[in-house]
């Protein structure tokens, strides 16, 4: 009996840090759980008092209205999103691959070798600089390429509250853009730098030029890591709150002609921070707090789909490039 | 056969245009040739850059096109004088630099239509034109001019790359001198020592015969409540997300079993992905969950008013630390993580071989080896914490009660979102001068922090390689 007693508290001397560190290891995973339990409850009332086919539809009462209380459709908001994804996305996967080259193959001299250092303290930026900036950005591109200042104001063929002057998708994507860049460039980076040397010296052994060897066989291995470090950035420019809350604002509308870049389309994001009440912290009604929780919640489903497809396509691209 | 030339090679020989035959019979004009299109399709890249933002220059555009593309024109012509051929690419380029000349002097000056809610002016297009078309004509006239070796062509792909990057870099470089050019004049010791508070107290004033009591109110205006706001929340959010980190990053690579480990990096990569929305929408819920309980002072935070009232308000400091190191946690497991896979497996094997347990290693072995990444991590988390905003959106109020870890929370970032976006222009009007100078603030702190982790990197690696 004693000497039961003794090879407990032994094991229990040897082994007490892998109790512990298993209770502080399932943290992030009771963390999740409990977001996802909170989300679900709270949506509940919207899913039963608006119902699932309301609420995927492209009505909606004026997010700051109080008439008309059961109209909360988040089509526009999902539309905004994707148009939103596509400005900023045009812009920042060429140059954040362009700077990743530059870093990684194409230096020149010390200033490729710079580049990480720059980008690395550009990563450093929080997003509320970017926000309050945006209006540089508006006075110096925005307002004078698509405002028509040169007309004369009683002459302007498009009304003039129309007019993208500070808020705008396009804007909005610009702003979105910069935040994206120093974090999608580093990865790129990685990507580009673990691609296997002996591949690339063989190509150029062979005697292809750098480009060649750059588009032919860098970029093709390098593919698998380009492609989920571009779905990182893609979940980071969506879960975005603050610069598309402050340039592009929280009520959704889907703009007349669908491609319209030009009208301010809040994204998923922005619109459920509309519904919990914008800029102002004084709770609205309860049904539309509840229809902000279950935005939300589908946020946080298209993040979890988004990063389970991530290993799916790592290992098609690995399984093409092995062979 | 005057020239030279061999007589095979002579056989379908077309005497060239005379510009070409003038230019080309040595090695010196063609340079110049090169030289020329090289400078005037550098030109047309920075007026380019410049249309993207100025309207008045509306004559060049066209001008500088058909001007590259007569450079163009020549540099073909050379070649086909050279290699007896056309190049097809160089030829494809030529046509459609002339075709945009034309296309351009074609747009009316302001473009609408399709109900389209923006009027386009001209030059946006010459700007994405003239970008679009030197970029290749710069590189081609790189390729002639460095001799049109197999090396020069690889030279003359740098253009392609180097664009993107310096355009993005004067992107960044405008919105930073605006942000300093604004800021730097506001600087003064009376805002960084004043914390943004109002004080109200009654005065006697005669209304007729009678004297009666109004409430006057004036508001000290400084940023210090903001700033000392920022370094509390850096302060309890490593506090909180130091150990639970450290021990998630451990328990994955030391003591993990195969799918929880799995289970536990995916939602490490998930929280640092999802929506900061998200987080900040659970804190709501948390808060108020809380009310009515016993917790409620700690999670809501407190104040008391004028007339000495206790009042709860809508999230304290400890809530905002615990929400933000959720978005800290998952760094600083990864660093953890990397540092403890970076150890020499001999380092760790002879530990155990000498009889040591495993939990003697991994204090006296791996976590002493892996303390530097911890400490990268660790400073990474802190800049994320010092700039998180939307995590603490709901939860922050302008924090004129005082700093404390049980009042209300407030920071740097949510007061540059107050400045910024308050629907009521009172706080804006009182605090506004104010904004640009606390954005520098926060630049530098989370600057500062990021430049110390570069610093620490190089550390690193010469640790590394040293040992």
């Amino acid at each position: 009996m004693k000497n039961q007693n003794n090879t407990i508290k032994i094991k229990l001397k040897k082994g007490w840090p892998g109790i512990v560190f298993l209770l502080l290891g399932v943290i992030p995973l009771l963390i999740l759980t409990f977001i996802i339990f909170i989300l679900i409850i709270n949506s509940k009332l919207a899913v039963s008092t608006v119902g699932l086919g309301s609420l995927f539809s492209t009505q909606v009462s004026g997010v700051f209205s109080a008439t008309n209380q059961n109209l909360y459709g988040l089509i526009p908001a999902i539309w905004g999103t994707i148009l939103l994804l596509i400005v900023c996305m045009i812009i920042a996967i060429p140059v954040s691959l362009a700077m990743a080259v530059f870093a990684s193959e194409f230096t020149l001299g010390f200033l490729g070798k710079g580049m990480r250092m720059i980008l690395g303290i550009l990563g450093g930026i929080p997003s509320v600089i970017y926000a309050l900036m945006s209006v540089v950005f508006a006075q110096i591109f925005i307002i004078p390429k698509f405002c028509g200042t040169g007309i004369p104001a009683d002459k302007l063929p498009v009304p003039i509250n129309t007019l993208p002057f500070n808020t705008s998708t396009l804007l909005g994507g610009i702003m979105l853009s910069m935040l994206i860049i120093p974090f999608l460039a580093p990865l790129y980076c990685d990507a580009i730098e673990d691609v296997p040397k002996s591949q690339k010296e063989a190509s150029l052994g062979l005697g292809a030029s750098r480009w060649y060897t750059l588009w032919n066989v860098t970029i093709p291995h390098a593919l698998s890591g380009i492609t989920s470090a571009s779905t990182l950035g893609v979940l980071k420019a969506m879960g975005d709150v603050v610069i598309v809350g402050l340039v592009i604002g929280f009520g959704s509308s889907l703009p007349n002609p669908l491609f319209d870049i030009f009208k301010a389309t809040p994204p998923l994001s922005s619109a459920g921070a509309g519904f919990m009440g914008g800029f102002t912290q004084s709770a609205a009604s309860p049904l539309r707090n509840s229809v902000a929780y279950f935005t939300a919640f589908l946020l946080l489903f298209i993040a979890i789909i988004f990063l389970v497809l991530i290993p799916v396509f790592q290992k098609r691209f690995k399984r093409r490039f092995s062979k | 056969m005057i020239s030279g030339r061999k007589v095979g090679s002579d056989t379908n020989y077309h005497s060239p245009p005379l510009i070409v035959a003038v230019m080309s019979k040595n090695k010196v004009a063609v340079k110049a040739m090169s030289l020329f299109s090289l400078t005037l399709s550098g030109l047309g890249l920075l007026l380019g850059c410049l249309c993207l933002s100025l309207n008045s220059l509306e004559a060049f555009p066209i001008l500088t096109l058909v001007l590259i593309g007569f450079g163009m024109l020549m540099l073909s012509l050379n070649d086909r004088h050279f290699t007896h051929q056309w190049d097809g690419k160089l030829l494809f380029l030529t046509i459609l630099i002339f075709i945009s000349a034309c296309l351009l002097s074609l747009i009316p000056e302001y473009v609408y239509g399709l109900n389209v809610s923006g009027i386009i002016h001209r030059s946006f297009f010459s700007a994405l034109i003239l970008i679009a078309l030197s970029i290749p004509a710069l590189g081609y006239s790189l390729y002639y001019f460095l001799g049109a070796t197999p090396k020069a062509r690889d030279l003359s792909y740098y253009p392609l790359i180097i664009f993107p990057v310096v355009l993005m870099l004067g992107a960044f470089g405008i919105l930073l001198y605006r942000l300093f050019a604004g800021g730097i004049t506001h600087f003064s010791w009376h805002m960084l020592s004043t914390a943004y508070n109002q004080q109200i107290w009654q005065t006697e004033v005669w209304q007729g015969d009678w004297p009666q009591w109004v409430n006057q109110s004036i508001y000290l205006t400084g940023i210090r409540n903001y700033v000392l706001g920022t370094l509390l929340l850096i302060g309890l959010t490593a506090l909180i997300s130091l150990p639970i980190g450290i021990g998630v990053g451990i328990y994955i690579t030391e003591y993990s079993t195969g799918f929880l480990s799995k289970l536990i990096k995916f939602s490490c990569t998930a929280l640092k992905s999802v929506s900061v929305f998200i987080l900040g929408i659970t804190a709501v819920s948390l808060v108020n969950y809380s009310t009515g309980t016993p917790f409620a002072s700690l999670i809501r935070g407190y104040f008391y008013d004028v007339n000495g009232q206790r009042h709860l308000s809508n999230g304290s400091f400890v809530t905002g630390a615990i929400i933000i190191s959720i978005l800290v946690i998952p760094i600083i497991a990864r660093a953890t993580e990397e540092g403890i896979l970076s150890v020499p497996q001999e380092m760790k094997e002879g530990s155990l071989a000498l009889g040591a347990s495993q939990g003697h290693t991994l204090f006296n072995v791996l976590v002493p080896w892996s303390l530097p990444n911890i400490t990268t991590g660790l400073l990474l988390g802190c800049a994320e914490a010092a700039g998180s905003l939307a995590t603490i959106w709901y939860l922050s109020g302008t924090g004129e009660y005082g700093v404390s870890p049980l009042h209300q929370s407030t920071s740097l970032s949510y007061f540059i979102f107050l400045c910024r976006g308050d629907t009521s222009p009172g706080f804006r009007s009182v605090e506004g001068a104010y904004q640009f100078a606390a954005a520098i603030i926060l630049i530098l702190i989370t600057v500062g922090l990021s430049i110390s982790v570069l610093i620490l990197k190089k550390r690193l690696a010469k640790r590394y390689k040293g040992v």
